[in-house]
Parts: structure tokens; C-alpha cells; sequence
């Protein structure tokens, strides 16, 4: 049979989700179904002095209206998962409505539940507030200094942990090396902005004591886990189920006030209650990415040896600590510094700072695109420093092939690479030696081309659960499933981890296909719903495939393993004299004896003629914990033409090579890769969340945040090199994240390389008309 | 977000005439675009009900107003704090009168305005040319009332 | 993203339009609703009563009329494009037309919508003004036609009175030999353009003969430059970069998110000058 691991089937989920049969949250529908809307704080910062809601709990068709008062006692507060070690992390309390002070222009102040959806939405407008505006501040950098205002009482100074991390003796380097870089970078605020927003159904069946809540969310056990926490719930009396997800790139992660406020109410009414965020909600209160000012410094040799990397980061927290928030500006941030060089002193300080904005959390990449853009940008203006080559540089800093395993400086260890030749792939799709020729002769006509190269390691397979534990995640990071076979001979496999659009109902399927050398179609892939997948963490950190895959194969193995005992039994054979054909068990050498699978699957399942000892049915479970992470690599290059009098950055040509280990599926994988390079070029040139002074988010319209739409953006080339990683049976690397790590930084970098004429050296993403054309006019003054 | 504009009209009428006609909220009010209701809660508070509008958008502000630091003839300073569903507007305004020439007075104004919620997240474009085009409106049509008072 | 409740009613013809115009006073009037219903669903509008006129067929049709190309002011963006009449007598309009929105915009969108509502950052009032277009308007007491110079009053107001509605846009034939285009420079969110120069020249031994030039996102709507000192110049680059001075001189010193106003001047001018240079190259 042909192989079907490696093959680029089409997606099977494909056809129900773009025809409008797939159910969504906001799909559900119950008997008895109230709708829910909030009435969110349009002050960033202000202390609620009166709540009258008499006029909405008078208003047309509604059934309740709560605020904090309600809530008093009965629920708990809105938690954070993830507490860094040695970095005295402060958490604040989170209300799932707020009580005395709103912290962010879209905080929750009261719900309404109604009988239909627009006298919910009616009933918000009569609800009476009065606020008293206190200060507000939404730079991370800004809000960390003194006379700043203050946004929790238990913070002073709105610091809510400074964390460190390196090895080596930076400090000493600095002073000794030959050359020696600087920049201040901000990494902007940036709206996730799935296509398909947040939505929440709860129902609470008031005889059973049991909760029911279908949720957008990445991963329905953590959820299970967190709302348990937030309704004072115990665990096993909570079903999460996310149905089909549109998309979360992070944003789907965290446990939000809202569902468990629709919960609360749903527990109080003991009828079912549905709430979806519209897109202005969506893009207030559902968390943001990034927002990091950094300090970062690069040294080295004048021969082109990086020896040093040092940082002090303020990272926005936002207003309250989100489910991932504190690790993602540390854990996996700081920790990959090294990127794909051998840096022997790096020192990272971070401060995680509370501010009036939004909650930060996980956004794709999470981290790691912060510290690859970082590191990237770095190592251009070294290069330049320097006088040496950009691709120069990166080749005589990688961490050569024959040292992987590999321990860098912060104390994390690559699990396997070979990052020169994805260099070389990229520099010669994209001709680079025929490009600086041609740049060099259109600059002698006043035009500005520019070439950026990215390369990029990331930490990703997340991840061993004891370094979960050591790291401070308050969750384990195995995953799990269950592989059952139907007497027909038919599979169905459940799963821990939660896909919502990275394609694993094909690539599992894939992975347990090839193992039994059945049809794809004769197995189904089923997730999210903890009353019938095992236990599992979730999909995020692009850990899916290499974690919860890893399972899914284990799994399958353990069923061939059982039918080959059922083989060996009806063949009077020694199990040791079968062989597995691709799709039977025989006798060795004999193909008459062949038993295939959907044979001893009708055997098992029957149980008529089973060996000693045997029980029935045909099924197994795994759990599988990787020993380390996987550690994808690659490099992109972009090449840029800049307008020099309007400042538009034109892309010629974007060429992505990537390293994620064997490809399952590769239109799979090269569908990841586009779309994660496509976020990348999106937040290098036009993707921002723009704060006003007092805390509005101004930008909250998708009329003012520019979203990558298919016109604007560059056809994305991709070539791949294979290096498997020895930390699962896959060999996998992950690639959901791979494609936005380093994007961003081949794109910013072919622009400064365009304008490095005119003396530019950086210019803060997103590189806008706007933005381009002050700096070229501020180079051009400061030339004058 | 926050928006500030200056002006400094000239107004042809004594100084003592343009100070009486500012304080009188009903001929204030007069000139204020879109303004439906004035309650006089004393002398220096009032509430107000206003429809702000552009094109097919009209907001309708809720805003207690508040007039202090008074010091006849000459100078006084106005706070007004209002909100609308899901939009909040805080504006501080000082007005300072002098004489220009014998019976002329110059109104030299400032207002300062925050504007907070769905306004300002989701009319951004429009709102710096609207805020400008009202609030110069407004003073410029109290001027001129000022005078044609005062000519009258 | 709800709106408050309203009536909508569904006019049939003209005569019904105007009638419920004089008969509902919080009434508001939708053709393709883009630009109405967003802040519907803000809740910065609430009209009591949507008036749907995109069916009304008296204003429907591109069709010539006494030498004018006429066009109904119901007329979808996309029955623009496919016509002939528009593209081979207004390369100008097509070129203007297949630039807006998306092809969802495009099919519901419709021309006079767009002229009524005066929004300054939209790109038809400067093209209308180049081309010298004139509107009809009508009411129960009849019609008017008023020149788009006119028409156009300032930012979100037109010359439209409490019960008119406008019915056709009349356009008169470019002048023989006439290079036109429309070019901007938009921000990425909305396509809107942060600046945009809307052109029509003609040209006859080496010189420039006659000249129409108005912007697009100027800070107001329906700004005309003057181009006095370009008619009768060769419209080389001294010429084009004096006309993007005057471009940039009317624009107005606010910016926004996008465009800051120094920059927004400066495009304005970029813009205006690389519009020119391929209206005269156009230009026969």
C-alpha cells in the first residue's frame, strides 16, 4: 500500500467547515436558551461610584442583570497559571466583574441575561454607572517608573515580577569585546483577531449539580480545570466541550471572566445561557500579544564572533495576569536568546509590568517571535557594525551540527539541528549574491532595495511536564489517546489535545493509517470534549503533533501489538514468527496466512477464539510526556523595495526554509508555514494597537487594525530541510509557530538594509508608510 | 482621546454685555450645537442633555456641568463630565474676556476634551474634524449672537 | 454589533421613496448600507426608519443623455464596472471604482450613496469634481440639478435638503484627447485613502491646455487645486512638483492614526504629482 505518512492529502475537515456545516459555540442550541451581553467599562482606569440597573432588570424580556455585588462569596476570582520561579510574581486579584475599580476600557462591570440576544444587548444601555477617572497608563515602560499611576493596591510601582535568566559573565564581556551594539526596541501591542470570535454556553442542570459549557477554546481540560476554580465547581462536575474553533493563534488559551460569569448565571437561572463577543468586544477584551519595550545589547569580535547578548525588557502584562501571561515574556522569552548561534555571556532582565490596557497573553509564537526578532535585529546591526555580511556572520555563529545535543548559555539544551544549510537552501532560492548586485545598482538611481535574512530556533513541543513543573506552569504538558477499534474493523481515535484549525483530524489520522494500513477514511480524529477524550493539555506551543501525535502513534502500536497476539493465537504461531505486512499480520514468508487488520478487529471485538489470558475489544490509550523539547529551526530571506517619497515597503520575494523534522503532511506543514509568515509580515508592516494617553484602545475597528488581507501580501515561497528530533517517535519538530517566529525580523531587516544608505538603522515595526517615510526624513535632516 | 482647540473671537460688545450673556446658560446653551435639555441646578451646575452628531451619527451625552474658578468680568472655567451608552466625554474649557477696543471684547477660549469608549475606538477618523467644526461652531455663533445682542 | 430597533420599509418607486421621506421624520435612507450600517450597529445611529431605495428603478440605468452620460444614483459599484459607457467614455470613474472596497463592497455599494454621505477620505467626490459631474436632485416639488462643486459642502453634508433624495449624476464627455487618473496612497485597515488626487488634463504642442486636479482625503470634502500656473506649462517636472506643492498647501494640518499631518501633506503632494504625470501621459 502506497505510504500515507508523508503524503499531502486534502484536509479532511476542510469540506464541513467551509460549507457551513460545522458547529460553532455560538451554533449550539438549546431548549430554554437565554442570551447574555455585558456592559463593559469604556474608562481605562476609574473607580465605580454607583451601578443602578433597576431600568435594565425593568427592560423588555430580561431575566437577570448581575454585577460584582451578585457574585460576592460565590465565586472565586479569575486565576494565573503560570508563576515563574524566583521572580516574586505578584497576582492581583482578577474579579470576574469589577467591584470598586475598572483596570481597562473593556474591564466587565455587570451582565445582562435576557430572552433574546438584542434585548440583552438593549438592556446594557439602561444600566446607569458613574465612574471617577483615575490615571491611566498603557506603556509597559511608562507605567514601571515612579509617580506612574498605580493600578493595584497589592503592586506598588505596578512591577509584577523583574525575572532573569543567562550564563556566562555578561558584564565582563561587554567590557572586553571588540564591538558592540545597542538598540531600543518596542514590539507593539497586536490584536489576535480569530476569524471566529470568543463564545461561551453554559448549562447548569440544577437536579444533577452538573455544568455543561461549550467554550471557544484551545484546551477544554485546562478549562475544566480553571472554571472549576472560578464557579467553585468541584472538576468532575464540569463537561467543557469546544466544538469547531475558528482559529485562536493563542487568544483561545486563557480562562476568561466571561465564561464564568455566563456560568454563574446559567447555575443561578438553571437555564441555559449563551454569550458571543461581537468584534469590538473581541478586540478589547480578549487578550493581545506582545507589547514588550526592550534594551538590547549585542557584542563580539571584530571578526564577526558573537560573544555577548544582554537585555532589560519592560513586558505589558496588562491590566490583570492572564492565564499564560507571566511565562511568556520569561519562560519563553529569555530562554532562547541564544537563537541559532553559540553565545557564551547573556544576561536577561524582565520586568513584567501591570498597565491599563488589555491582558497579554500568549499570541502566536508567544515569546519566541519577541526573542528571534530581537536577536535578529541584533545580529544585522552587528554585522554592520562589524563591516562584515549578514549571512557571514550567521554562519560563523551557529551551533555547529556535530555539537547537538546542544546546552546554551541560558541552560536550555537544542535537541538536534543543522541550521547551515537552511541558510544556504534560502540564500540561494532567493539568488542573494545576484540581489546585492542589483541593489547596488539601484542605488546608484536613488532606489532603495533591501535584503533581510531571519534564522530562527524556537522552543516549541511543549513540553516535558517536570519541566512544566520546574518552570512554574501550573499544568502538566504530556498528552494523551485513546485508539478504539470498531468491530468492522473501523477506528476512532480521542484525543487530549485540542486542534482548531492546524489540520490533525488529517495528520492523525494520517500517522494511525499508516501504522494499521487502513483508509484514512475508515478513522475519525475526535477532540474537545473532556467527558470523552482523555486527559490532555491542549494545543498551543506548537505541541500537538509532537506531543499528543506521539500518543496517537504509542497508541496504535500497543493496539497492533494486541492484535498481533490475537494473530499469532488463530495462526497456531509464535508471535515471534509473524511479520507485519503493511496492512496484515502473517506467518513469515507465508502470505496465504495473512491476517489483516480488519480481521483480527472483528476477532478481538467478538471475543469467540481469543489466546489466554487476552481480555476483549480492541483498544489502547497512551500518555506521553517527551523528554525534552523540540527545537524547529530555519531561515527566512525578504527582499523589500522601499518608495523613498511615500515610505510604502513593497515585497519582492519572500523565501521561507524550515526545519520542523519529518513532514506528516507537507500542505499541511506548508499551509502553516504560510499562514504564520503571512502574521509575521503583517505585524512587521502594518499590524498595531493604538492606546490614546487615557487608556482607549483607538485602533478597535478592523478600519483601523490593518489585518493581512490576501491582496496585500507577497507570494510566500517555502523549501524545508529534514532533521528529526529524537525526543518522540515522530521526529517531529512542530510548525504551527515556525512560520511567525522570525518574519518579522526578515522583514524589518530588509528594510533598514534598503534604507542604510540614508544612515537608518532601525525603525520600530510596523514599518507603515508613515512610519518609513519620518524616519527617511529624519535621516535625511540628521545628514543635513 | 483627546482633542484641544483655542480660539479667540472678537465680539462686538462691551466687555460687562459679553460677561452677562456667558453666564446666562439659556443663551449660552442657544448657540451649543445640538444641546435638548438645560436643568440649572444653581449657579454654577447645570446638566444637560446634547446630541452630537456628523453625517447619520448622533450621540446623545448625558453631562453634568459645572462652572468654576469665576472671577467677573473676565474669566471663568467650565468641567463637564458626560457619558452616553458606552461613550464617555470630559471637557474642561476656560474663557477669558478682555477689552479689545471701546466697546469690543476679545473671548479667548480653550477646550480640552477626552472622549472615551466606543466614540473614540470606533470614530477616530472622524473625530478631531467634527470635535474642531462643532466647537469653533459654537463660539463663533455665540460671538456673533453676542454682538447682534448688543447691536440690537 | 446589534442596532436598536427600527421600522424598515422597502420603497417600489420613486413616488413611494419621497413620500415616505415627507411622511417619517426619523427616517434615514439606505442603498448599499455600508457606510449607514456600522454605525447602526454602534449604536451611534438610530434612526427609527431605514427607507431601502436600492430597488427603486427610476434609479437604476447608465445610459447617454442630451450628450451626458447618465448615471442612476442607485447604481452599484459593480454595474459601473462592467459597463462600457463608464469605461471607454470615464476611464477615470472605472479606474477609480475597481480600487473600492472588495468585490462584497462592490456588489451592494452603490455611487450615489457614496456622493451623499460626503465622507472626505472617500474617493468619488474628487473624481465627480474633475469630471464636472452635476447631480439631480429631487423632492416632491420636483428636481434640481446642482454641479458636484456645489454639491459637496463639506465633510458629511451635501446639498441635499430634508426630503430630497438624490436621482441621477450627470457626466459630460471628457474633453477630446484627455488623459485622466485617479491615484492614492491608502492605509492598510480600511483601503481608505490617506491621500489621493483625482486628474484630468489635456495637452496640445508640448503644453499643458487645460487642467482639473481634486483631492481626496484633504481634511475636508470636495477640495479643487488650483491650477492656474499648470494650464499653459509643459507639465514637466518643475511644473508637476508646483502643482504638488498647491496640493499639499490645501491639505489640512490634522492627521489621524494613519497619517500624521505632516505626512499626510506630503503625500498629498506625491500623490497629485504622480497622478498628473499619468494623466499627461495618458493624455493624446
Amino acid at each position: 500500500m502506497a505510504t500515507i505518512f508523508g503524503s499531502g492529502i486534502r484536509r479532511r475537515e476542510d469540506p464541513r467547515l467551509i460549507t457551513g456545516l460545522a458547529t460553532y459555540t455560538d451554533d449550539v442550541a438549546l431548549p430554554g436558551l437565554a442570551y447574555a451581553a455585558f456592559l463593559r467599562s469604556p474608562y481605562a482606569h476609574a473607580r465605580i461610584t454607583k451601578i443602578d440597573t433597576s431600568a435594565a432588570k425593568a427592560a423588555p424580556g430580561v431575566v437577570a442583570v448581575y454585577t460584582a455585588a451578585d457574585l460576592e462569596g460565590k465565586t472565586g476570582t479569575v486565576p494565573c497559571a503560570w508563576n515563574p520561579p524566583n521572580c516574586d510574581l505578584k497576582v492581583p486579584a482578577h474579579p470576574i466583574l469589577a467591584s470598586d475599580k475598572v483596570r481597562y476600557a473593556g474591564d466587565a462591570v455587570a451582565l445582562v441575561v435576557a430572552e433574546t440576544r438584542a434585548q440583552a444587548r438593549d438592556a446594557i444601555d439602561l444600566i446607569d454607572v458613574d465612574y471617577d477617572p483615575l490615571g491611566a497608563e498603557v506603556d509597559p515602560e511608562k507605567a514601571a517608573q515612579p509617580g506612574a499611576p498605580v493600578f493595584h493596591d497589592d503592586v506598588p510601582g505596578n512591577i509584577g515580577f523583574t525575572w532573569s535568566c543567562g550564563g556566562g559573565d555578561a558584564a565582563a564581556e561587554f567590557e572586553r569585546a571588540e564591538v558592540k551594539v545597542k538598540l531600543r526596541i518596542v514590539q507593539q501591542r497586536l490584536l489576535p483577531t480569530a476569524i471566529e470570535p470568543r463564545s461561551a454556553v453554559a448549562s447548569y442542570n440544577k437536579g444533577t449539580g452538573q455544568l455543561q459549557l461549550w467554550v471557544t477554546s484551545q484546551n477544554p481540560h485546562i478549562h475544566r480545570f480553571l472554571c472549576s476554580l472560578m464557579l467553585k465547581l468541584p472538576e468532575h462536575r464540569i463537561r467543557v466541550v469546544a466544538p469547531e474553533v475558528g482559529g485562536g493563534f493563542g487568544s483561545k488559551i486563557p480562562a476568561y471572566p466571561d465564561e464564568a460569569a455566563v456560568s454563574f448565571a446559567s447555575m443561578q437561572l438553571g437555564r441555559p445561557v449563551k454569550w458571543t463577543e461581537d468584534r469590538s468586544e473581541n478586540y478589547k477584551c480578549t487578550i493581545h500579544g506582545r507589547d514588550h519595550v526592550e534594551y538590547v545589547e549585542m557584542c563580539g569580535m571584530k571578526d564577526g564572533r558573537i560573544t555577548g547578548i544582554r537585555s532589560t525588557v519592560y513586558a505589558g502584562l496588562g491590566a490583570y495576569a492572564s492565564t499564560a501571561g507571566p511565562g511568556i515574556p520569561t519562560i519563553l522569552h529569555g530562554l532562547v536568546y541564544s537563537g541559532a548561534y553559540e553565545i557564551p555571556h547573556i544576561a536577561v532582565t524582565v520586568h513584567g509590568v501591570y498597565t491599563s490596557g488589555t491582558p497579554i497573553d500568549a499570541y502566536r509564537g508567544a515569546g519566541r517571535p519577541e526573542a528571534a526578532y530581537l536577536v535578529e535585529r541584533l545580529v544585522d546591526t552587528f554585522a554592520r557594525a562589524a563591516g562584515k555580511d549578514p549571512a557571514a556572520v550567521r554562519h560563523l555563529n551557529f551551533i555547529p551540527k556535530e555539537k547537538f545535543p546542544h546546552t546554551v548559555a541560558t541552560g536550555v539544551t537544542y535537541d538536534s539541528g543543522d541550521y547551515g544549510p537552511a541558510l544556504d537552501k534560502a540564500l540561494a532560492l532567493i539568488d542573494y549574491e545576484g540581489f546585492r548586485r542589483r541593489q547596488a545598482e539601484a542605488r546608484t538611481q536613488g532606489k532603495y532595495l533591501g535584503i533581510g535574512i531571519g534564522s530562527y530556533i524556537e522552543i516549541c513541543g511543549l513540553g516535558p511536564s517536570q519541566v512544566a513543573g520546574a518552570v512554574g506552569f501550573g499544568a502538566g504538558l504530556y498528552d494523551s489517546a485513546i485508539v478504539r477499534v470498531y468491530p468492522t474493523g473501523v477506528v476512532r481515535v480521542y484525543i487530549g489535545a485540542s486542534p482548531h484549525g492546524q489540520g490533525e483530524e488529517t495528520t492523525f489520522a494520517q500517522v494511525v493509517a499508516q501504522e494499521f494500513g487502513i483508509p484514512v477514511e475508515n478513522i475519525e480524529i475526535v477532540h474537545g470534549d473532556t467527558e470523552t477524550t482523555p486527559q490532555g493539555w491542549g494545543t498551543y506551543g506548537s505541541r500537538t503533533t509532537a506531543v499528543c501525535g506521539s500518543a496517537v502513534k504509542i497508541a496504535a502500536q500497543r493496539v497492533k501489538e494486541k492484535a498481533r497476539k490475537i494473530a499469532a493465537h488463530l495462526l497456531e504461531a509464535s508471535e515471534d514468527d509473524l511479520e507485519w505486512t503493511g496492512t496484515a499480520w502473517q506467518v513469515k514468508g507465508v502470505p496465504g496466512t495473512a491476517k489483516s487488520f480488519g480481521d483480527l478487529a472483528l476477532a478481538a471485538n467478538v471475543a469467540w477464539n481469543l489466546p489466554a489470558g487476552v481480555e476483549p475489544g480492541l483498544e489502547a490509550n497512551a500518555f506521553f510526556d517527551p523528554s525534552n523539547f523540540v527545537y524547529p529551526f530555519g531561515t527566512h530571506v525578504c527582499t523589500v523595495e522601499v518608495d523613498g517619497e511615500t515610505g510604502e515597503v513593497h515585497i519582492e520575494r519572500y523565501v521561507a526554509v524550515d526545519d520542523c523534522g519529518p513532514h506528516i503532511n507537507p500542505v499541511i506543514v506548508q499551509g502553516q508555514i504560510h499562514g504564520g509568515v503571512i502574521q509575521g509580515i503583517g505585524e512587521a508592516l502594518q499590524e498595531i494597537a493604538v492606546y490614546d494617553d487615557s487608556g482607549q484602545l483607538l485602533s478597535g475597528t478592523m478600519m483601523d487594525y490593518a489585518v493581512p488581507k490576501a491582496s496585500q501580501m507577497p507570494h510566500v515561497e517555502t523549501d524545508y530541510t529534514v532533521t528529526p528530533s529524537p525526543v518522540n517517535p515522530l521526529g517531529v519538530k512542530g510548525c504551527g509557530e515556525a512560520g511567525t517566529i522570525v518574519s518579522a525580523a526578515a522583514v524589518v531587516n530588509a528594510v533598514v538594509d534598503a534604507l542604510a544608505p540614508l544612515g537608518i538603522t532601525h525603525i520600530d515595526k510596523p514599518l507603515t508608510p508613515a512610519r518609513v517615510w519620518a524616519a527617511i526624513q529624519a535621516a535625511k535632516g540628521g545628514a543635513r | 482621546m483627546k482633542l484641544s482647540f483655542t480660539g479667540a473671537p472678537e465680539v462686538a460688545a462691551p466687555l460687562a454685555v459679553t460677561w452677562d450673556r456667558l453666564m446666562d446658560p439659556s443663551f449660552v446653551s442657544a448657540s451649543a450645537p445640538g444641546v435638548e435639555k438645560v436643568e440649572a441646578i444653581d449657579p454654577e451646575h447645570f446638566k444637560v442633555i446634547v446630541a452630537f452628531g456628523v453625517g447619520a451619527i448622533k450621540v446623545r451625552f448625558h453631562l453634568d456641568v459645572e462652572l468654576f474658578d469665576v472671577q467677573a468680568p473676565s474669566h471663568a472655567k467650565m468641567r463637564a463630565r458626560g457619558k452616553a451608552p458606552g461613550s464617555t466625554l470630559d471637557v474642561t474649557a476656560t474663557i477669558d474676556l478682555s477689552e479689545s477696543a471701546p466697546g469690543m471684547t476679545r473671548m479667548a477660549w480653550r477646550a480640552d476634551s477626552d472622549v472615551g469608549g466606543t466614540v473614540a475606538s470606533v470614530g477616530a477618523r472622524l473625530l478631531e474634524g467634527t470635535a474642531k467644526k462643532l466647537t469653533e461652531q459654537f463660539w463663533g455663533d455665540f460671538a456673533r449672537r453676542v454682538g447682534a445682542h448688543a447691536a440690537a | 454589533m446589534i442596532p436598536a430597533t427600527f421600522e424598515y420599509i422597502r420603497a417600489g418607486s420613486l413616488a413611494q421613496a419621497l413620500a415616505l421621506l415627507g411622511s417619517h421624520e426619523d427616517a434615514k435612507v439606505i442603498a448599499g448600507g455600508h457606510s449607514l450600517l456600522p454605525v447602526m450597529k454602534f449604536r451611534m445611529a438610530q434612526p427609527g426608519t431605514l427607507i431601502d431605495i436600492a430597488r427603486v428603478p427610476e434609479l437604476h440605468g447608465i445610459d447617454r443623455h442630451q450628450g451626458d452620460l447618465r448615471i442612476g444614483a442607485a447604481t452599484t459599484y459593480r454595474a459601473l464596472l462592467q459597463s462600457r459607457l463608464v469605461s471607454e467614455g470615464f476611464p477615470l470613474l472605472h479606474e477609480c471604482v475597481e480600487d473600492i472596497g472588495d468585490v462584497q463592497v462592490r456588489n451592494r455599494g452603490t455611487l450615489g450613496g457614496s456622493l451623499a454621505h460626503c465622507d472626505p477620505n472617500s474617493d468619488l467626490p474628487a473624481v465627480m469634481l474633475v469630471l464636472g459631474a452635476k447631480m439631480v436632485c429631487v423632492s416632491a416639488k420636483g428636481t434640481r440639478t446642482v454641479p458636484a462643486a456645489q454639491f459637496f459642502t463639506s465633510a458629511f453634508s451635501s446639498a441635499l435638503q430634508d426630503g430630497e433624495l438624490l436621482q441621477e449624476i450627470h457626466l459630460p464627455p471628457l474633453p477630446a484627447g484627455a488623459g485622466t487618473c485617479y491615484h492614492t496612497v491608502a492605509q492598510a485597515a480600511s483601503g481608505y485613502a490617506m491621500a489621493g488626487a483625482a486628474v484630468v488634463v489635456t495637452k496640445a504642442g508640448g503644453k499643458v491646455t487645460s487642467a482639473k486636479v481634486a483631492l481626496t482625503s484633504s481634511g475636508d470634502i470636495g477640495r479643487v487645486v488650483d491650477t492656474s500656473a499648470f494650464v499653459g506649462s509643459d507639465g514637466g517636472d518643475a511644473a508637476l512638483a508646483a502643482l504638488g506643492a498647491a496640493a499639499s498647501a490645501l491639505t489640512d494640518a490634522t492627521g489621524d492614526l494613519h497619517a500624521p499631518a505632516d505626512y499626510r501633506r506630503h503625500l498629498m503632494g506625491v500623490v497629485t504629482r504622480r497622478a498628473a504625470a499619468t494623466a499627461l501621459s495618458r493624455a493624446k
